[in-house]
């Protein structure tokens, strides 16, 4: 039997804890529940509730019909793999090389701008960087010479533009994260490769990347979930010249944006909240994929 | 990784000729520094600027102290549905934004006898038009009650508890004056990430400033400027005031890199 003494501070505690659960009850638990209940109705915020009709799963296979969705679906997954396959790589290759590098605290800040500014600022300068008559980008693509591209305004190379602005947009603070990884690992597993005569390749591959797994596991996860919300970003980059945002044509749309659209552009509150729910399953099933595989790949590692 | 911001500053200073020209111009002749007041004048940016400091520090403020308590039970009391309370807390953080807008937006607009809403909460607009629904939904963070809870475990012995409970000191005084003076550099970590982070937030003020455009905060405001200024002609006004708009969290980095980076590294790597 656990003695009095032990909870002799419960009162304490539960005082102490009052303000999270009633925020956690009130923002939490009461709008999920009130989520679903709207998702199986049609409403468009304007009239009570209580006169909207009941129309069971329809606004969910509304979603999944949806054409606009579906490419919307497609672009964050897109953008989402890039980050990951082509984002994280790099941000770790530029931390062994930062490491290596005696002075690098100005180099590490540098990198750190992007994530530290509000990321619609970013998109907007990106957006006149990307112009295609004044824009810089282009103007030094004409000095060597080289085809300019439309970037954001051509329907082929809008999302590759925007990937583009997103690895850059990550890539100090997955950097940093990485460089601190880097620097955890004992020195002198470095000294006894060398003296068993491994070059710098093989240090990489057969002691930084093993013993970096943890910190690759977790910027696989975190990149994850924050690139499939991206948001803000497609909002900078597309959202100028009073176009509205997820253009030309739809294509850089992505789910949040649609989904934001759904709701305070269409009105459409019931499919848009069907929606929520379709995507929190989405991410949350993937990262929950993820997570499983990583950890198997760790176990089988060490 | 600087150069688009080293362009953004320069170009901020040029004119409109110097912009376009061809072959273009790096860095203005003669920096035009009155494209500053110009942007303050057509766009309201004080008003963004202080929408924005007032809720970034009060969330602030509230997710500091809401995390210190809550951390600190976690961490050093025993108490029914610890376990249970902590796990739900936790699982919070997997649940993204974009869920709650709807509901959320909702809600504020039904509070009652608020904003010419009948006891009933029907009629008016409830709370939408003040500053509190920028604040109330993020008064509250896991991430922070956990970063604490981390702290206090590793780094507040029992002993020393122990000890000023034989001195005579009651519960509350301990946490006062003994364990918030020791706590102070992971409460900076918390204050400084959650401020950045509150003052970058897009989501949510752009949903509120749609029915409530004199809540705009800065990000917000950012998405104005090229509502305000044609974007096909006025684009070094349009970069003078993002430049306006990045300078506080870049000043506050600069300031306080320290707390910045150690708290990414406490959550990145005590996974």
């Amino acid at each position: 039997m656990k003695s009095k003494f032990e909870f002799r501070y419960q009162k304490i505690a539960y005082l102490y804890l009052i303000i999270p659960v009633v925020f956690y009850s009130v923002f939490i638990i009461f709008p999920v529940g009130f989520s679903i209940f709207i998702s199986l109705r049609r409403w468009n915020m304007l009239v009570p509730i209580s006169v909207t009709k009941f129309v069971g799963f329809k606004n969910y296979l509304r979603v999944f019909k949806d054409p606009v969705f579906l490419m919307a679906f497609k672009n964050t997954a897109i953008y989402t793999s890039c980050i990951l396959l082509i984002g994280i790589p790099l941000s770790i290759i530029i931390a062994v090389l930062l490491s290596k590098l005696k002075r690098n605290a100005f180099w590490r800040y540098i990198l750190f701008i992007p994530s530290i500014v509000p990321l619609i600022s970013i998109g907007m300068v990106w957006a006149f960087l990307y112009d295609p008559t004044w824009g810089p980008i282009n103007t030094i693509i004409r000095i060597f010479g080289l085809p300019v591209s439309k970037w954001l305004w051509d329907t082929k190379t809008a999302m590759f533009s925007v990937t583009l602005v997103g690895i850059w947009a990550t890539l100090g603070i997955n950097t940093l994260i990485s460089y601190m990884g880097v620097k955890e690992i004992p020195i002198s597993l470095y000294e006894a490769a060398e003296i068993d005569g491994g070059n710098e390749v093989k240090k990489f591959f057969y002691i930084t990347l093993p013993l970096l797994k943890p910190i690759i596991s977790f910027l696989m996860i975190t990149n994850l979930i924050n690139s499939f919300q991206i948001f803000d970003l497609v909002v900078g980059l597309t959202g100028q010249k009073l176009a509205e945002p997820g253009g030309p044509a739809n294509s850089t749309q992505v789910l949040v944006l649609y989904m934001y659209q759904t709701a305070f552009k269409y009105l459409k509150m019931g499919k848009a909240s069907a929606m929520a729910f379709i995507l929190f399953l989405l991410l949350f099933s993937t990262s929950i994929v993820f997570l499983k595989s990583l950890k198997k790949s760790e176990r089988e590692n060490y | 990784m600087i150069l688009p911001f080293v362009w953004l500053v320069s170009s901020s200073l040029k004119t409109r000729a110097e912009f376009v020209a061809k072959p273009p111009v790096w860095i203005p002749e003669k920096a035009q520094w009155n494209n500053y007041p110009k942007v303050i004048k057509k766009v309201p940016f004080l008003k963004y600027y202080s929408n924005s400091l007032i809720v970034s520090l009060s969330v602030t403020l509230c997710v500091t102290i809401t995390s210190a308590f809550a951390g600190f039970a976690f961490a050093k009391y025993n108490f029914k549905f610890k376990q249970f309370l902590f796990s739900f807390f936790l699982s919070t953080i997997m649940l993204p934004a974009f869920l709650f807008v709807v509901p959320e937006y909702f809600m504020f607009s039904k509070i009652p006898l608020i904003g010419g809403n009948s006891i009933w909460g029907t009629g008016g607009y409830g709370l939408l038009h003040s500053r509190l629904v920028l604040i109330l939904p993020f008064i509250v963070n896991s991430w922070g009650i956990f970063l604490a809870r981390q702290f206090y475990i590793i780094s507040i012995p029992d002993e020393l508890l122990q000890a000023a409970r034989i001195d005579g000191a009651s519960e509350f005084k301990i946490f006062i004056k003994l364990i918030i003076p020791i706590s102070k550099p992971v409460l900076a970590t918390i204050a400084i990430i959650t401020f950045i982070t509150q003052w970058n937030y897009l989501f949510w003020p752009l949903v509120i400033s749609s029915s409530a455009p004199e809540l705009s905060t800065l990000p917000v405001g950012m998405k104005m400027l090229a509502m305000a200024f044609d974007p096909a002609r006025n684009q070094q006004l349009i970069l003078a005031g993002l430049t306006i708009g990045i300078i506080p969290p870049s000043l506050i980095f600069i300031l306080f890199q320290k707390y910045y980076v150690s708290g990414i590294g406490m959550t990145g790597l005590k996974e």
